[in-house]
């Protein structure tokens, strides 16, 4: 069987008029969390929801600026693969194969030191070049857990245990194969990927410019694409926030550990 | 001079630079270190730095063609807006004992780092005291001297006559902490207020309420003192 790669739509859809809706709820969100963690004219009794709003917010900052460097450095990523990787490059190298394709994107983990926000915008990138989807999935759930800077790090961290490392390399390995494996047989992989997920973004798509591959054009494609992918991280934060404030931490925790 | 025609490339640009002047700003007022560990500090200076470039870069690019109206971009625009406004505009804060789960203190689990030597109890960090409950006998640990800083945490199992000094340890940024947490008999504990930051200084005491083994603060000895400045261990 053979994968054919993912035809992606850039067309611009006509806007309707409760597509404003989305817009004004964010601002309206945005102020009414100001007013309850700045904790001016407030009721006593929305003290509590207050200090509570005031840690949401440090925490959904501090995942902000956690995750942004690398979020930077994939959109970069993925702009010198939009600009200097052609299309053809990218469908004559990569594996049609599904098993193949799941392999070779898996594998491929091990070579790029990028983190989970990276990954993102690099795959997509790489979906949009034609690569086929088992080759982005294995890509995408392995290269964040088997990359190099992953593996001396969890060396490091685990005092050198060897059985740790082994796992946590394979496992990933054997999972990220699986997933993208199952994807392949997927009959309609376009319904699977979104188009307005996986759109270029705001980039110009008019097919009489050529590429700009200078310095100019890297960053002006980055920015187009950082704006772009930075929403999926702000909404990322901002919900991972809420949880962690109004679900006990200890709750959370409990679903992933295993007593001792 | 004419106006812009490409307003996306403006607003982006100008987006952009604001998100990076927010991190050389928290940089800057020795902020970073209240979202995130300080490992990720020149990380986040150099994406300050690429952020203001490309902000720069896209300001050439006022008048070129664009095929996206901008009226389409005011939900992202505001997404991103929100880190910034609430960075700059609401003080900066660490967490504090609003969003302390009492069930989940002390609960660093199973550490790969050097145990803290048992011969220097008073060199130890409230992370430390925690891991110690799980090598530590009673024997090592009665009477042991405690000199630790952390903040006020009045817990609701809390025994009479006693509240809690407690300090979060961070592996990466605030959402990953872990609260290590020392009881302190100081009968005038219970009047302070919850975040304010102390220095204790006192003897530890093994403690047998319900048979389980408590470590408590004896002999305490309590001072009111400023928020360090970087609030969290790692």
């Amino acid at each position: 069987m053979r994968v054919a790669s993912i035809p992606l739509s850039t067309s611009q859809p006509r806007p309707r008029p409760w597509s404003i809706v989305p817009g004004v709820g964010v601002y309206l969100l945005i102020a009414t969390l100001l007013w309850l963690g700045s904790g001016i004219a407030l009721p006593p009794t929305l003290t509590g929801l207050s200090m509570r709003v005031q840690g949401l917010i440090t925490i959904f900052l501090s995942l902000f600026l956690e995750a942004l460097p690398f979020v930077v450095g994939g959109v970069l990523l993925s702009s010198l693969i939009a600009l200097f990787v052609s299309d053809q490059l990218i469908q004559r190298i990569v594996p049609k194969r599904p098993l193949l394709a799941a392999l070779t994107g898996t594998l491929l983990g091990l070579l790029f030191p990028v983190c989970e926000c990276g990954t993102v915008p690099t795959t997509r990138r790489l979906l949009q070049k034609g690569a086929p989807l088992p080759f982005g999935v294995g890509f995408l759930l392995a290269a964040p857990v088997i990359n190099p800077i992953v593996i001396v790090s969890t060396y490091v961290a685990f005092n050198g245990d060897w059985l740790i490392v082994g796992s946590r390399v394979g496992l990933t390995l054997l999972i990220a194969l699986a997933v993208a494996v199952l994807l392949a047989w997927l009959p309609r992989q376009q319904t699977l990927l979104a188009t307005r997920l996986t759109a270029a973004g705001p980039a110009c798509a008019c097919p009489d410019h050529a590429p700009d591959r200078s310095l100019r054009g890297v960053l002006r494609h980055t920015a187009e694409e950082l704006v772009d992918m930075s929403r999926w991280l702000v909404m990322g934060a901002f919900l991972a926030a809420t949880m962690q404030t109004f679900i006990p931490q200890g709750l959370l925790l409990r679903i992933g550990t295993v007593n001792e | 001079m004419p106006l812009p025609n490409n307003w996306i490339a403006e607003c982006d640009g100008y987006l952009l630079m604001v998100i990076g002047w927010l991190l050389l700003r928290k940089l800057l007022t020795n902020q970073l270190v209240l979202y995130v560990h300080p490992r990720y500090i020149p990380l986040l200076t150099m994406t300050g730095g690429v952020l203001i470039v490309i902000r720069a870069v896209r300001a050439t690019q006022r008048y070129e063609h664009t095929p996206v109206p901008l009226a389409k971009r005011m939900t992202v625009y505001g997404l991103l807006l929100a880190p910034v406004v609430f960075g700059l505009v609401l003080p900066a804060k660490p967490i504090g004992a609003a969003l302390l789960d009492a069930s989940n203190l002390n609960s660093v689990g199973r550490s790969y780092g050097r145990p803290p030597r048992v011969d220097n109890t008073a060199s130890w960090t409230l992370q430390d005291w925690a891991r110690a409950r799980l090598t530590l006998t009673p024997v090592q640990a009665n009477g042991a001297p405690v000199d630790v800083i952390g903040f006020v945490y009045h817990a609701p199992t809390q025994f009479p006559g006693e509240f809690s000094v407690v300090r979060y340890t961070l592996a990466c940024c605030v959402a990953d902490r872990r609260g290590s947490a020392l009881a302190v008999k100081w009968a005038p504990g219970e009047t302070l207020p919850a975040d304010q930051w102390v220095h204790v200084t006192g003897k530890m005491e093994i403690d047998l309420p319900d048979g389980s083994p408590r470590f408590v603060v004896t002999d305490a000895h309590v001072e009111p003192v400023a928020q360090p400045s970087d609030p969290y261990l790692h």
